[in-house]
């Protein structure tokens, strides 16, 4: 069961695109969405949110067309963007009033108490608080409308480490409930590193994987070993680095590496920050030199 | 349930792996009874600041080894085990193990002493 369905999505900027992009967001599950600045995560989500039109391609979301369910589907999406929209001449207590109109399932309890929780100033101009009460305040509003499915671009970017940990605990509460979602962007990728089930990589426009997270660590591992390995296993290997003392590369074979080579190589797990590095690097094509 | 539980993020064993090994020595060693219910998988997950996939994974091994079986709509629960046999197999595979490491500490001439050193010192850092 999907929670949001993306299909051939083509998108000309002219110089950026977003290609051919084919995505399901599972229900009941968190999805991380990982990239570097510029590889068009924002983009994409601004498709979903319809804030662009996409050239080609359709997008579906809790089981309904985008384009002609727009309002009743944004009523049931929690966002948080890296950018902030609210208004900025008015507290979190006219807010609270403007929101009641705007969202169908609107709880004051809840955004009041998260308000609290964050340390945010109910009565004062949202335009006199600083980068991280503002995130924090987008949080509460996104959380604080019984939405399905929550998105996130980039929402720890402007937080300190304890809050963030603070809101990835959150996140996992939201989880016990099977019918909520969550897509989560972020380049800080040790956020996602523990709860994701779901990994989605984009480089330059295009998905470059998306993956179960524990088929992910399973199927991709570091290899070092000594330089005259390389020729011989240059197939087995992406991404190479060397150095004096030998290689660094990613594998998609550790086990034929180990039967081949044996204690010549050791094999070890990555985390997601390296596999987006090793990556990267078959792509400027380091490994061809 | 209860339990005490450690997950290392460093270690090279997947998380699916080490949480699989933890419940089933609680199963094994009787903090966990026949019959007792787990946590949800989401509320473990939670518990332990984990991926729900990755206690889905756990739960979907343990269930298939038979140390454990679900009901729809009701959880999982441990299964009756056999714990003489049990630990059987788990001697079995200890030995399997054990007779991968001697040789590969042949190659390099290592001495079962040495061995032995070895194993004390990473048990202390665990």
């Amino acid at each position: 069961m999907n929670a949001l369905t993306i299909t051939g999505l083509n998108k000309d900027m002219g110089r950026f695109r977003l290609k051919d992009i084919t995505l399901n967001i599972r229900k009941g599950y968190i999805t991380g969405m990982i990239g570097e600045n510029g590889a068009g995560k924002s983009t994409l989500i601004q498709h979903i949110l319809s804030l662009k039109k996409q050239d080609e391609g359709q997008i579906s979301i809790l089981g309904q067309d985008l384009e002609t369910e727009r309002e009743a589907l944004l009523n049931r999406i929690g966002v948080v963007m890296s950018e902030n929209y609210l208004p900025q001449n008015i507290s979190p207590k006219k807010l609270n009033k403007l929101l009641a109109v705007y969202y169908k399932n609107w709880r004051p309890d809840k955004f009041f108490s998260f308000l609290k929780r964050f340390n945010i100033d109910e009565a004062s101009k949202i335009k006199y608080f600083s980068t991280g009460e503002k995130a924090k305040l987008s949080i509460a509003v996104a959380l604080s409308h019984e939405a399905e499915l929550l998105i996130l671009d980039e929402p720890t970017s402007n937080l300190d480490p304890t809050f963030r940990r603070e809101l990835l605990d959150i996140l996992q509460t939201l989880m016990m409930e099977e019918n909520t979602t969550i897509l989560f962007s972020t380049h800080i990728t040790t956020d996602l590193e523990k709860i994701a089930d779901y990994i989605v990589m984009i480089d330059e426009g295009e998905i470059v994987f998306d993956m179960e997270r524990e088929v992910l660590f399973d199927s991709y591992k570091k290899v070092k070993g000594d330089l005259q390995i390389i020729e011989d296993a240059d197939e087995l290997l992406i991404g190479t680095t060397t150095n004096a003392l030998g290689f660094e590369a990613m594998t998609r074979e550790h086990q034929a590496l180990e039967e081949l080579y044996g204690n010549k190589v050791l094999i070890e797990n990555l985390t997601i920050e390296e596999i987006m590095y090793f990556l990267k690097n078959t792509k400027r094509g380091v490994d061809n030199e | 349930m209860d339990l005490d539980i450690k997950i290392s993020n460093q270690g090279d064993v997947p998380i699916y792996e080490q949480l699989k090994n933890e419940i089933i020595r609680h199963i094994i060693t009787g903090t966990l009874k026949p019959g007792e219910p787990l946590l949800s998988m989401r509320a473990l997950a939670k518990e332990l600041s984990i991926s729900i996939i990755t206690t889905k994974r756990a739960y979907q091994d343990l269930e298939a080894s038979g140390y454990v079986y679900s009901v729809v709509g009701k959880g999982t629960f441990v299964k009756e085990q056999d714990n003489e046999s049990r630990r059987e197999q788990i001697l079995i595979e200890v030995e399997k193990k054990l007779k991968d490491l001697i040789s590969t500490a042949n190659k390099i001439e290592l001495s079962t002493e040495e061995l032995m050193e070895m194993m004390k010192v990473m048990e202390g850092e665990q």
